[in-house]
């Protein structure tokens, strides 16, 4: 199915799963998701005018074709839902990474984007060079980790470098998050804390450093990439992952056993997710190279109250 | 260690001279590695200030030349360079009883698995040359970074298999490293 924005009331409420109790003030916010009843019925994205909308892709830069494919996918919904922004989730060029290969494996299969002024906003994967965060591109400005307000809504990201995280950066992410008074906070990193991949899966010592920081300061979304599959897992502890990281490389059935925490796996076609903000909701899709919705959703952003904090029960 | 001798005078706390002079093994060598480390980070930082500046919106073009620039250079300026320049002897044994203690203290295979998620087989490892273009960079996981010694900026550690590289990632150098770092199975 081609990018047909089709209903907006097909929705089913899931319930939040694998909840902590919480003291008083200690999480700002939740998520619950509302997903469409199958890829056939996905949810549309609304294509507000003054809506925050952007793209997710990662371990995107192979030079392949199938990477091309799917840039030429990103680049023909971008006609009709322009998005102004990109997050890259890391492993943004495979093997060599001369002047020529950021050409091959970035700036030719993204250029009808590059060129309607999409910003594209990195992190790095373990496949990364370091010096890619001096990249005018990937609007890093040097650093290995930052954050920034998105250009809409009361949005804000943290780009997060996760093959390295030294204490320095745990404590800059918390300060960062302490500070921050946007409703929405998106982070986005490499490595998966909850992967039902059989190459890598869930990264556990990533998780145990840096959930705690995610639920305690209110993080609402979380992407990530690594394993080359895409992934959408059940809210965990008020708090939504992706994993998208077959914008190039893609290991087929990669996915057959999902984990508890799974919600929906596509491990047999490359996909980039695309996300548009408006108030409360994130509405996303996720596209795959022929450009058919392969998974869809609303992310629905509340206040938790203190006194829901300390009752300990579930979180919607 | 300095063994300082505390005596109360009058409700205040005075020092006196060093009654005794100790020697903890693991502090003094910790001490050798911080000093030798801080001599790479100086010699890279001297002769990258030798360099045309680098902007933070660069292009690949002056990215690729700026870091074989570096290598270069550094290269040159330890020609002589050899294993155990930095990682000597004693510091790789104190450097394998921390990552040790990592490992007994938390989970040894999700750490080892987290270390080795994208190792690629064995891989010749040189010191002064060029980190493989090839080879993914390992995982470094926060818990073991909080208990090795801090380095200063332009050096980072990583694993390729059980060998622990002192890498500085701005010229893709190897600049030492320590085999058979990690506890066996």
């Amino acid at each position: 199915m081609r990018h047909t924005h089709l209903l907006s009331s097909l929705a089913l409420a899931l319930s939040l799963t694998g909840c902590q109790s919480l003291s008083a003030g200690e999480a700002v916010a939740t998520v619950t998701t509302v997903q469409a009843p199958s890829a056939a019925q996905p949810i549309a994205l609304p294509n507000a005018p003054d809506s925050l909308k952007f793209c997710v892709l990662g371990d995107f830069g192979t030079g392949s074709k199938q990477q091309y494919q799917l840039a030429a996918q990103m680049a023909e919904l971008h006609k009709t839902f322009p998005f102004e922004m990109c997050t890259l989730v890391g492993d943004n060029l495979y093997g060599r990474q001369r002047s020529q290969d950021f050409q091959k494996k970035f700036e030719i299969p993204y250029k009808p984007l590059l060129d309607a002024e999409v910003k594209f906003y990195a992190s790095l994967g373990n496949h990364d060079t370091r010096e890619q965060r001096f990249y005018k591109l990937f609007n890093m400005d040097g650093k290995l980790y930052y954050s920034f307000k998105a250009p809409k809504q009361d949005v804000r990201f943290f780009a997060l470098e996760t093959t390295y995280p030294v204490p320095e950066q745990i404590k800059w992410l918390e300060e960062e998050l302490m500070k921050s008074r946007e409703k929405w906070k998106i982070a986005y990193f490499h490595h998966p804390l909850y992967s039902s991949a059989g190459r890598h899966g869930s990264d556990l010592q990533l998780r145990e450093t840096l959930e705690p920081l995610f639920t305690k300061y209110g993080v609402n979304v979380v992407f990530t990439g690594h394993d080359h599959i895409y992934e959408r897992i059940k809210p965990q502890n008020g708090i939504a992952y992706f994993v998208a990281g077959s914008g190039g490389q893609l290991r087929t059935g990669d996915g057959r056993r999902p984990a508890p925490f799974s919600d929906r796996i596509v491990d047999s076609s490359r996909v980039f997710m695309v996300a548009e903000i408006s108030g409360d909701r994130m509405v996303f899709n996720a596209v795959n190279q022929l450009g058919n919705i392969v998974d869809s959703g609303v992310v629905v952003r509340q206040e938790l109250s203190s006194a829901t904090g300390q009752s300990g029960g579930e979180r919607r | 260690m300095l063994l300082i001798t505390w005596i109360v005078v009058g409700g205040s706390a005075v020092a006196t001279a060093p009654a005794q002079t100790a020697v903890n093994p693991m502090a003094q060598n910790l001490a050798d590695f911080k000093e030798r480390v801080d001599a790479y980070a100086a010699l890279h930082r001297k002769i990258e200030d030798s360099l045309p500046k680098f902007s933070k919106e660069s292009t690949p073009e002056e990215i690729d030349r700026h870091q074989r620039a570096l290598m270069s250079a550094i290269v040159a300026a330890r020609a002589s360079a050899k294993q155990g320049d930095v990682f000597t002897a004693p510091v790789r044994k104190t450097i394998r009883s921390l990552i040790a203690g990592t490992f007994a203290r938390g989970n040894r295979e999700t750490l080892r698995e987290s270390i080795q998620d994208e190792y690629v087989g064995p891989v010749r490892i040189r010191v002064n040359s060029r980190y493989p273009d090839n080879v993914p960079l390992a995982s470094m996981p926060a818990e073991l970074l909080q208990n090795l010694p801090h380095l200063p900026e332009v050096v980072e550690y990583r694993f390729v298999g059980d060998t622990l590289i002192l890498l500085d990632p701005g010229a893709h150098l190897i600049v030492d490293y320590v085999p058979n770092s990690l506890p066996p199975r």
